[in-house]
Order: structure tokens, then C-alpha cells, then sequence
């Protein structure tokens, strides 16, 4: 029992964080909120001290389940928590200055920012049904509100709406998926639901949860033809909302969806149906691609661009999620999710720089950020230019950026996994990506070749500073020495899903 | 095919001695005993007209003489109304309540209890927020300002007061390990140092007067009024109601105070239990048991009406506020220390 | 006869019971009370005055907030119940005796937390 507490020790911090920002923000009654966003900012980065803390800590047994198998914290897990916490802190980062200026200076934005973040630890965590649902509903309910946390302004209204019926419908589903996983099993472990489905042929119920739990994260992934929310909500959510969003929640439903299909439902379990379903998400993997890459083709503003830039990324990570679920139950599916995570880090790191820039030309409650707002900018704020450039070329996945070696890194693994069936999906990722730089590089364009075109207020401040440059290191850190981060990824993933796959077999 | 009868017709039995001839009868005997009471608190002489030629009984006839007037009255309808709602919230006031006696059990054993279903409180507890619905369909479909602004407080104040109830049940249920009505007495009948009865008035004071008060409450019965405060909107939700119907919602509040009676008496009075008597069988003893909790219950009945004539009525936000702000922190706290004593007392 | 609902065989028959008496009565009552006369009769009563407009018009936000601490509170009570009645089986394992009363300050605390909070807002202020 002290053992289990102690292992999830950053969900704990987080939890209080929240807890506390929350209730000094109504007992302090001080207007002026920035403090609590420097607390929660200093809370992050406890949490990410105890990460490492308990990362060196080997007489915790870290890679064994915990709280009767509700969730696991090994190493892998850990370094995932590592990344969202890294993400609740660059969030923090660019909201204490961006906020004020909004006129929504409201105490809450930490706490739900806390609770959010929380949330998906939870889901990359869970083990278990209950606790999958637990997480995936403690991050919702935070973002359905954030996503509305300008209230004045009808397109922030309009993108929590959109985003909270949705997000509820998509819940739904998949709260129907566990439950016809649990009618034809009777068990809401992961492991134990493999099991009992190991060697027999699929059950309606079966193929059903399948059909489910698919369209569950794809409404959370945003994969087409589930993805109508993605567009409005990026655009009508402010900014850091959009960075958690894009960043955070993309993170944790990856790795939950990834645990979904390799522990609970693996090629083992599914039997006859596997053929079907590696049909479906082949399709849904193309599908997302091409249609994101193309529809953010035409767009103008840097945020709705960035929404359909989200959707084909969702394509690119969901060959990965393939590619797992290829594997499962086999040693290698720990460098799959390891490449999944580097992916997922790097494209966290891109995201939240091109959002923190957004957040930069938010100056008194601007609403749209077109490609004219970005013109001249490397004039006025050489930095922000700067950054922006870096995250663009990492998502389009130039080197020597991190986007790059993210890219490589799945691809590369995707087809080790099966030399048969992979091939093609990655030759159209790779024309995607293609396509997807010329989107990225008119961003460049714009931001340093063209002149300001009309007067934009930048909103100025140390903490979003900060951010960017770090984010800007990072990236570079990422892209120039890549090596030492995907092998610590691999080495953290291996053990934790040969574990699981071993209490998986029958 | 021999069971199914005998199960049918033994509940049937049951239902018409209990919800027919307690329930139905009481009820029927509290419309007249509130008016006298009232009468005799504030020093006049109530209800003394209804008669057959020179037999008065003191008024007693007049709760024979309302219900035929009643029935005669028109069944009045506002223009634009919603019709089916219209009919359907006197139901939902009236039925309710009087499901509840259906897991009330008024002896020892199953042959007292209507239905010995286990969920006993949590039944209760359901249909106790069904209740809420007769009161706010009702307004709603009367299409009256003063009906909306009724409606409006009643749910408000209603579910407010459901928090309450169901957080001071916890400690309850804590300390005797059951859900269900019956087996709550049981363990009731234990004496603790000797001499105390383990009731839950005894150990769970607190839970005791907060459960009191906010069944008062939620039957919307003074001094919670203020949803039909006569004053300031005339009769709240059931204004446009006439007749038969508007009887019903009379009806619906009278069980709605038996059964706040009976759940009290059998949660925090012991009920049937006979303080320092082990419970042994026997006609007699049980026939004694029965006694002492219809006894037990009309002393709460009382107790209702004692409140309802003497406090005077609570402004609104009163209401709310002691609700929220006392009542909701005071249940929460109740709830710690009973945990934290059943841990400090573990062997007892 | 299935023994696991046998229980709620009386219910049913008590509810059934229970609406028709209500029914009953009402159909009486509409058949022999005397009918409406005339439109003015019928109007909804506003102490005299003609009523102007619906009645279905907008309330105060506070009665939604209420609604959604009723939610919030109600739901944790009953979410307590299964623990409350396990309560002192909890106890009488004294591995897990500890356990059991320091989860309760959490889920209790975490109540406590929302409770202050709504209240520090002034979501429970009526004036």
C-alpha cells in the first residue's frame, strides 16, 4: 500500500496542486492572478522532481501493477508523466502573461490546467477500464471548460459546446465499447480481458467493442471522419487551451489507445476479426492523412491551420498504434511505443512552440491569428519569429530538427514491425509529409520575408519568454543529439510491455 | 403456480393494512388533527362545523366532509396549460410517498414489511427524489408565474435538502453496516454500557436533528415554506390546482409526514425495538413491538406538527443558506468524526 | 418462481395499487365536478389581472447552479454508501484498518474542497 502511494507520488502532487491553486485563488481575493500561475508553475516542476526521483529509485518495484492492477508506474509510464508534466508546465508558462490580457484573469485556468493534466496521467497510467474511463473524464471535463474560458467571446463559447458534445458522445462510445468488452469477457483488467479472449473466435459483442473502442479515440485523436470538432474547437479555444489540447490530450489518448490494443486487445485476442480491424485502421490512417494534409492546405489562419495539421499528424501516429498492435506480445512492441512516445514528445514540443506564439500575438483579447498577423515578425520579435520557424520545420519534419528524427524514428519502426503489411502506409506518409511542407513553410514565409501589414499587439512578458526559448532548446536539443532520448525511451518501454504481455499470455 | 398466489395475496394483505388502513387512515386523520392542533396552539377552536344532525366528535367529521366536497368541486384546467402534465404531477406528488411504506418495516421479521427487499434506504432515498418532479412538473405546466417561482424554489430547495438527508444517512449506515430498514433495527437492539440503548438518536445525535430538519424540508412544510409561501405567491406550485387534484398534493404532503415518521423511528428510534426488552418472539411480545412503533411514529408526527405551528416561516435565502452553509458542513463533519471514533473504539 | 425478485413482486403491486387508486379518484372527480364555462374562467390566476406573456420565461442562473452542487453532492453521498456499510469490516482488518480512515479524509476532503470553493465564489450567496 505505501509502496503504491509512493509510486504515483507526481499524480499526487499534481492532484493537491490543483486543489490548492483553486482555493488560494477564492481565500486570497488579491485580483491580480499571476502568482498562482508562478505556483503552478513551481508545482509542475516538483512534479517533474519527483519523476526523476522516483525514476532512480529501484526499490520501488516500479514495473509491477499497483492498487490491485488499476494502473501500472513503470519507467515508461513515467517518462510519458514526464512529458504531459513537461506540457502542464509550458502551458502555465504561456498563460501567466497571456491571461491578463485577455481580461479572463481568472484563478481557475491553473486548477483546471492542473486537474487536466492530471487527467491524463491518469490515462497513460490506466490498466484497467474503470481507471481509463476515471482519467479520460478528469481530463475531459477540465478541457470542456477550458475549451470556454473566454466566455465573452462567442467563438470560445462555440468551440466548448462543440468540444463538450462531442467529447460526450465520443465518451460514450467508448463507455459502450467496456461494456461490450466486459459482456463477452466479464473482466475490465486489460490483461484479463486478453485472456479471455486469447484463441476463441470473436463474438458479436467482441467485434462490437472493437468497432467502439475505435471510434471512441478516434473522436478523442481526432481521426477523419471523426474529426469535424478539431477545426472550430483549435480555433475558438485560447491559445495555451489549444496547447494542451493539441499537445496534451493527443499524448495521453495515444498511449491509452496504444495500451487498449496491445494488452487488451491484441492480434491474440481478436482472432478472425484482426484482418478486419488492421483493415479499418489502415484506412482511417490514410484517410486522416491525406484529407488533413489537404484541407490545411488551403487555410489562413495559423490556428485552423494547425487544427488540420493535428488531424494528419493523428494519421502518421495511428501507424504507429498499428504497428504496436502488430506486435503485441512480442519484445519489440516496447521500441514501438518507445518510438510512439519520442514521437508524441517531439510533436508535444512543436505544438506548444507554435501555440506559445500564438499566445504571443494575443495581445488584448485578439481573436484571429491569420498568416497577415504573422507578417514581419522576425522584425518585431525576433525570438518568437524564431521559435515559430523551429516548431514549423519540426512538424513538417526537416532536419536537423526534433520532427525529424520523431518521424524517422516511427516509420523506421513501423516497418520493422512487419515488412509485409507496412510498407505502403509509410510511402504515403511520407508523400504527406511532403505535401504537409508546403503549409508549414508558408508560415516562414510570411513570418520573415514579408513586411507587417497591420499593427499587431504582442503580449510581453518573462514567463512566455522563458518558454519559448526553452521550448526552442528543446527542440534543437532533440533534433541535434537524438540518440540518447529514443534509447532511453526504448530501454524505459521494453520492460513494461514485455510485462504485460507476459501476464497477457494464456 | 400455488407460490405466485400465495405471494400476491399474502402483499396484498399487507398493502391494505398497511398503506390502506395505517397510511390511507392517518393520513386522512392528520388533515382534521393539524387544523385542531393549530387551533389549540394558537388558542382557537379549529374545525367544529362538519356534522350529522347533532353528532360533531369535535369536528372529527370534517376530514370525512372534505374529500365529498372536494370530489364535487370542478376539475379546473388554465387555458394553456400542458394537459397530460397537468394530470400526470398530481401522481408524481402522491405516489411517491406512498411506495415508500412498501420497505417500512413496522415488526420483527418479514411478515411486517410490505416488500423485504435489502435496498431498504437507498429505495427510499429514490423515490424520495422523485418526489421533486410532482411539485416542478406541476408548476410547469400550469402555466402561472406564481406556480413557476414555487416550482422553481421547491426543486431548489428540495434537492438541496436531499444532500443533507443523504449525508447524514452515512453515519448510519457506518455504524450499523446495513442498508436495509430492518436490519438497521436489528442491530438497534444492542445496549451499549449497560444501560444505554443503541439507538441511532443515541449515537448519531447529531445526524438525528439534521435529518429531523431536513425532512421538514424537503415535505416543504413550515418553517420551509417558502415554496408556497401563501404571502408572496399566494400557493406556489400547486396555485391553479382545484378539487381532487389539489387533494392529492394535500394527500402527498400528510404521507410524505407518516413516512418522515416511520423512517425516523425505524433509523434513529430503534423501531419496534423495546428499550432493555431482548427481542424473544411471542404474540404478546411482538403485538408490544408493533405498539411501541406506532407509538414511536405518531411522537414524530407530533413533533412535525410542533415545529410546523410554532416556528415562523424562513425568508428564502434562510432556506438556502442553512442548507448549504450549516447543514451540508455539519453532516460532512459528522461524517469524519463517526469515522474517526468507530476507528478509535475498533474492538467495541 | 426466481428467488431474486420476489421482493419487488409486492412494490410492483403496491405501485400498480397506488396509481390506479389515484386515477380513480381523479375520473371521479372529472366526471361528476361541473365543467368550465367560459374562456375568461379559465385564464391562469394573477391576482386579478390579465396575464401578460408566458409564464415559461427565463429564471435566475442561480437554481442551475444548484442543480449542479445537488449533482456534484448527492452523487458523492451515495457514492458513500457502499463504503460507509463496509465500513467496519474495514476496520476489523488491521492491515487495512489505517487505510480505511485516511481514504475517508480524502474523499471527504476532496467534497470539502469543491464546498469551499463554491462558497468562497459566492455561488451559495441568494441576496
Amino acid at each position: 500500500m505505501l509502496n503504491d502511494l509512493l509510486t504515483v507520488l507526481p499524480l499526487t502532487i499534481v492532484a493537491l496542486l490543483g486543489c490548492f491553486v483553486l482555493l488560494l485563488d477564492v481565500l486570497s481575493g488579491q485580483t491580480d492572478r499571476r502568482y498562482l500561475g508562478r505556483i503552478t508553475a513551481a508545482g509542475f516542476a516538483l512534479a517533474l522532481g519527483s519523476v526523476y526521483l522516483l525514476w532512480g529509485k529501484t526499490s520501488l518495484q516500479l514495473e509491477s501493477p499497483i492498487f490491485g492492477g488499476i494502473m501500472v508506474l513503470g519507467r515508461f509510464e513515467l517518462l510519458a508523466c514526464a512529458v504531459l508534466l513537461l506540457i502542464g508546465l509550458f502551458v502555465t508558462l504561456m498563460s501567466i502573461d497571456w491571461a491578463p490580457e485577455q481580461g479572463v484573469s481568472i484563478g481557475e485556468l491553473y486548477a483546471l490546467v492542473c486537474f487536466a493534466v492530471l487527467g491524463m496521467m491518469l490515462l497513460v497510467t490506466a490498466t484497467h477500464m474503470i481507471s481509463l474511463f476515471l482519467g479520460l473524464e478528469v481530463m475531459s471535463v477540465a478541457i470542456y471548460v477550458l475549451a470556454a474560458f473566454k466566455r465573452n467571446s462567442p467563438y470560445a463559447a462555440e468551440a466548448g459546446m462543440k468540444y463538450f458534445v462531442l467529447g460526450a458522445f465520443g465518451t460514450g462510445l467508448l463507455l459502450y465499447g467496456m461494456a461490450y468488452a466486459y459482456g463477452a469477457t466479464g473482466k475490465l483488467a486489460f490483461a484479463d480481458v486478453a485472456q479471455a479472449l486469447a484463441g476463441k473466435e470473436p463474438t458479436g459483442y467482441v467485434k462490437l467493442a472493437v468497432l467502439m473502442l475505435v471510434a471512441a479515440f478516434g473522436f478523442k485523436l481526432a481521426l477523419v471522419p471523426f474529426h469535424m470538432w478539431t477545426p472550430d474547437v483549435y480555433e475558438g479555444a485560447p491559445a495555451p487551451v489549444t496547447a494542451l489540447m493539441a499537445a496534451g490530450v493527443k499524448t495521453a489518448a495515444v498511449i491509452a489507445a496504444g495500451r487498449v490494443f496491445v494488452t487488451a486487445l491484441p492480434p491474440s485476442a481478436l482472432g478472425s476479426l484482426e484482418p478486419t480491424v488492421f483493415k479499418i485502421l489502415g484506412v482511417l490512417a490514410v484517410i486522416t492523412m491525406t484529407a488533413g494534409n489537404l484541407m490545411a492546405l488551403p487555410q489562413r489562419n495559423l490556428k485552423r491551420m494547425l487544427a488540420y495539421s493535428a488531424v494528419a499528424h493523428a494519421g502518421y501516429l495511428l501507424i504507429g498504434l498499428m504497428a504496436a498492435h502488430h506486435v503485441a506480445g512480442q519484445p519489440q512492441v516496447g521500441d514501438v511505443m518507445g518510438a510512439l512516445l519520442v514521437y508524441l514528445f517531439v510533436y508535444a514540443l512543436a505544438n506548444l512552440a507554435a501555440f506559445a506564439v500564438v499566445s504571443l500575438l494575443g495581445g488584448q483579447s485578439q481573436e484571429d491569428v491569420s498568416l497577415d498577423h504573422l507578417s514581419g515578425l522576425s522584425g518585431r520579435h525576433p525570438l518568437g519569429a524564431a521559435v515559430l520557424a523551429l516548431a514549423m520545420l519540426s512538424l513538417a519534419g526537416v532536419p536537423p530538427t526534433a520532427g525529424f528524427f520523431g518521424k524517422l524514428t516511427l516509420f523506421k519502426e513501423a516497418l520493422r514491425a512487419d515488412e509485409g503489411k507496412f510498407p505502403w502506409l509509410v510511402v504515403l506518409a511520407v508523400l504527406n509529409s511532403v505535401v504537409s511542407v508546403f503549409y508549414y513553410l508558408r508560415v516562414l514565409v510570411h513570418t520573415y520575408f514579408r513586411d507587417a501589414l497591420r499593427p499587431v499587439l504582442l503580449v510581453r512578458g518573462t514567463a512566455l519568454t522563458l518558454a519559448l526559448g526553452l521550448l526552442a532548446f528543446l527542440t534543437l536539443q532533440v533534433g541535434l543529439f537524438p540518440s540518447r532520448w529514443f534509447e532511453a525511451t526504448a530501454q524505459a518501454a521494453r520492460p513494461a510491455t514485455t510485462q504485460v504481455s507476459t501476464s497477457a499470455a494464456p | 403456480m400455488g407460490s405466485t398466489l400465495h405471494l400476491v395475496g399474502f402483499a396484498l394483505l399487507k398493502i391494505t393494512l398497511i398503506l390502506l388502513v395505517f397510511v390511507m387512515g392517518v393520513a386522512t386523520v392528520l388533515t382534521w388533527l393539524e387544523r385542531k392542533y393549530s387551533a389549540f396552539m394558537q388558542d382557537r377552536i379549529g374545525p367544529n362545523r362538519a356534522n350529522i344532525g347533532k353528532l360533531r366528535l369535535g369536528g372529527l367529521l370534517h376530514m370525512i366532509a372534505d374529500p365529498i366536497k372536494m370530489i364535487f368541486k370542478e376539475d379546473f384546467t388554465p387555458s394553456e396549460a400542458s394537459p397530460w402534465l397537468y394530470r400526470l404531477a398530481p401522481f408524481l406528488a402522491v405516489v411517491p410517498p406512498m411506495v415508500i411504506f412498501a420497505v417500512i418495516p413496522f415488526g420483527p421479521g418479514d411478515a411486517f414489511v410490505i416488500s423485504n427487499a435489502g435496498i431498504g434506504m437507498l429505495f427510499i432515498l429514490a423515490l424520495s427524489s422523485l418526489g421533486v418532479y410532482g411539485a416542478v412538473i406541476g408548476a410547469w405546466a400550469s402555466n402561472n408565474k406564481y406556480s413557476l417561482l414555487g416550482g422553481l424554489r421547491t426543486s431548489a430547495q428540495m434537492i438541496s435538502y436531499e444532500v443533507t438527508i443523504g449525508l447524514n444517512l452515512v453515519g448510519v449506515f457506518m455504524i450499523y453496516e446495513s442498508i436495509s430498514l430492518q436490519g438497521i433495527i436489528v442491530e438497534q437492539g444492542d445496549v451499549l454500557f449497560g444501560f444505554l440503548p443503541a439507538w441511532g438518536i443515541v449515537l448519531q445525535p447529531v445526524a438525528f436533528i439534521l435529518f429531523l430538519f431536513a425532512s421538514v424540508a424537503e415535505s416543504k412544510r413550515a418553517p420551509f415554506d417558502a415554496p408556497e409561501g401563501d404571502s408572496e405567491i399566494v400557493a406556489g406550485y400547486h396555485l391553479e390546482y382545484s378539487s381532487m387534484k389539489f387533494a392529492l398534493f394535500a394527500l402527498g404532503e400528510f404521507i410524505e409526514v407518516v413516512g418522515i415518521a416511520c423512517i425516523g423511528a425505524c433509523v434513529f428510534l430503534g423501531g419496534w425495538q423495546i428499550p432493555w426488552v431482548q427481542h424473544t418472539g411471542g404474540i404478546l411480545l411482538t403485538a408490544a413491538e408493533v405498539g411501541i412503533f406506532i407509538a414511536k411514529v405518531f411522537f414524530l408526527i407530533w413533533l412535525q406538527m410542533a415545529i410546523r405551528w410554532t416556528a415562523p416561516r424562513f425568508r428564502y435565502d434562510q432556506v438556502m443558506r442553512l442548507g448549504w452553509k450549516y447543514m451540508l458542513p455539519i453532516s460532512l463533519a459528522n461524517i469524519l468524526l463517526t469515522g474517526v471514533v468507530l476507528y478509535l473504539v475498533k474492538g467495541a | 418462481m426466481g428467488a431474486h425478485y420476489v421482493p419487488y413482486v409486492p412494490i410492483a403491486i403496491l405501485l400498480l395499487l397506488a396509481c390506479g387508486m389515484m386515477a380513480a379518484i381523479l375520473v371521479i372527480n372529472s366526471l361528476i365536478g361541473p365543467k368550465p364555462r367560459s374562456v375568461l374562467h379559465n385564464a391562469p390566476f394573477e391576482c386579478g389581472v390579465e396575464p401578460i406573456g408566458s409564464a415559461r420565461s427565463r429564471y435566475s442562473v442561480n437554481f442551475y447552479l444548484v442543480g449542479i452542487f445537488f449533482i456534484v453532492f448527492d452523487i458523492e453521498a451515495v457514492f458513500l454508501y457502499p463504503w460507509a456499510v463496509l465500513y467496519r469490516s474495514f476496520l476489523a482488518d488491521p492491515s487495512f484498518a489505517f487505510a480505511a480512515v485516511a481514504e475517508m479524509f480524502v474523499f471527504v476532503g476532496i467534497l470539502v474542497v469543491g464546498l469551499v470553493y463554491v462558497w468562497k465564489r459566492g455561488a451559495l450567496d441568494w441576496t
